[in-house]
């Protein structure tokens, strides 16, 4: 050997790296900006080509086997998704929720208005009960009612039906919502007795819909 | 007022017994995808059902035993993960693992078209076009493969191939790359022969 160790190194020295080609420069700066990832429109153009081609089905008899590996054991449900008992509201129900809310609420006002401007007598199933009780009494007559003023007032809405969709003069639809009611008022004399009173309430309302 | 009767009650459904045909749904859709990727990971159609079918087990075992830890969306990761590594674990034990990676082209032009058991549906038109993929495929070095099969037929992204393959996702990308260029060429050179009409 006619070279020793410091003439190799020094040859060593004065190689130079092969410089990046062009193909792996562009590879390593779109991973650095985070755009390796996204396929261009021709390697787009190919997937959906060979997409076109699909995996086979699986055979009835491996199919068999498969299923038979399965037997006996519960298939879980995706745990965000609520399961409803039969008769229970369905999904086109539930989004017309808030069309009853506002019903219910516009109804709620209309009671509550008819409350503070009372204009006929009261109820004939009025029951009056001594101060601090709540048995019930004898009803009481229309005349000795009007002693009593509103205390307190429950609108008491006990269910609203959908009734369908109907078409006004301007050719809009309307939806619409019968809302029932089994109002109770309690009303106090100067003595301190409490009436309550329950009454039925039937209201029909009409909500703008919209049609697709 | 009957208080009862105004308030919504949610009860929820009780747990059905076996549901069979949920399963059986489940496979009929994910199934042919997972099959395909066995049929890559192995050398035969019946070592790929072997390799599909241990893999059902084992999930169907975490499942029932409570363990498996995630919903569905975690089951199709699992059941690459499991295909691939019980793939290895095949091989290895057959010693066949390092002759398909050195003799891929070869192994490729010997196994040719498998008509008994294609990896792709199709009808006649198809059937050139189906059999000039398949063989392409196989010629691919199975990592490119693998990756191709995973983000095309199993709708994976970049991301969940690099997780199921212990890469990154750029590195799953670069497979890809190479992968789709390597099969665009054989593609066109099957044409160019003759051998497809595309």
């Amino acid at each position: 050997m006619n070279q020793d160790p410091p003439n190799v190194e020094a040859a060593l020295h004065q190689l130079q790296a092969a410089p990046l080609d062009e193909g792996l420069l562009a590879r390593l700066e779109a991973s650095a900006e985070g755009t390796w990832t996204e396929l261009t429109h021709e390697e787009m153009h190919l997937e959906n080509w060979l997409r076109q081609s699909t995996p086979a089905s699986l055979t009835p008899d491996f199919l068999t086997d498969l299923e038979s590996i399965t037997r006996g054991v519960h298939f879980p449900v995706n745990e965000k998704i609520l399961l409803f008992p039969n008769g229970a509201p369905n999904a086109p129900e539930r989004k017309r929720r808030p069309l009853w809310a506002t019903a219910a609420a516009v109804a709620a006002i209309g009671a509550a208005a008819a409350l503070l401007m009372p204009t006929q007598p009261l109820a004939k199933t009025a029951k009056i009960s001594p101060a601090g009780s709540h048995q019930s009494s004898p009803p009481l007559s229309a005349s000795a009612a009007q002693n009593f003023v509103p205390a307190t007032y429950n609108r008491g809405l006990s269910a609203v039906h959908d009734e369908g969709v109907i078409w006004n003069s301007n050719n809009e639809p309307q939806r619409v919502v019968r809302v029932v009611y089994m109002e109770q008022i309690t009303l106090k004399d100067a003595d301190g007795r409490t009436l309550e009173v329950e009454q039925p309430r039937v209201e029909y309302l009409l909500v703008p819909d919209k049609t697709d | 007022m009957d208080e009862t009767n105004s308030m919504t009650s949610l009860t929820a459904v009780q747990d059905t017994p076996p549901a069979a045909s949920a399963w059986r749904e489940w496979l009929q859709e994910h199934g042919p995808k997972f099959l395909l990727f066995a049929r890559q990971q192995s050398r035969c159609h019946e070592d790929a059902k072997d390799l599909f079918q241990d893999a059902l087990v084992k999930l169907v075992e975490k499942v029932r035993s409570g363990e498996f830890i995630g919903g569905q969306d975690a089951w199709q990761p699992y059941l690459y993960t499991t295909i691939r590594r019980l793939a290895i674990d095949m091989s290895r034990s057959m010693d066949r693992r390092k002759r398909r990676e050195d003799h891929v082209v070869a192994d490729a032009a010997n196994v040719g078209y498998d008509s008994a058991h294609p990896w792709f549906e199709g009808d006649s038109s198809d059937d050139e076009t189906r059999a000039q993929l398949e063989d392409r495929l196989k010629e691919l070095s199975p990592k490119f493969a693998e990756v191709i099969i995973m983000k095309i037929w199993g709708d994976k992204t970049f991301a969940e191939i690099g997780d199921v393959l212990g890469i990154s996702q750029n590195t799953a990308a670069s497979r890809y790359r190479y992968g789709l260029e390597a099969l665009k060429k054989s593609l066109s050179n099957a044409r160019r022969r003759g051998d497809l009409s595309i």
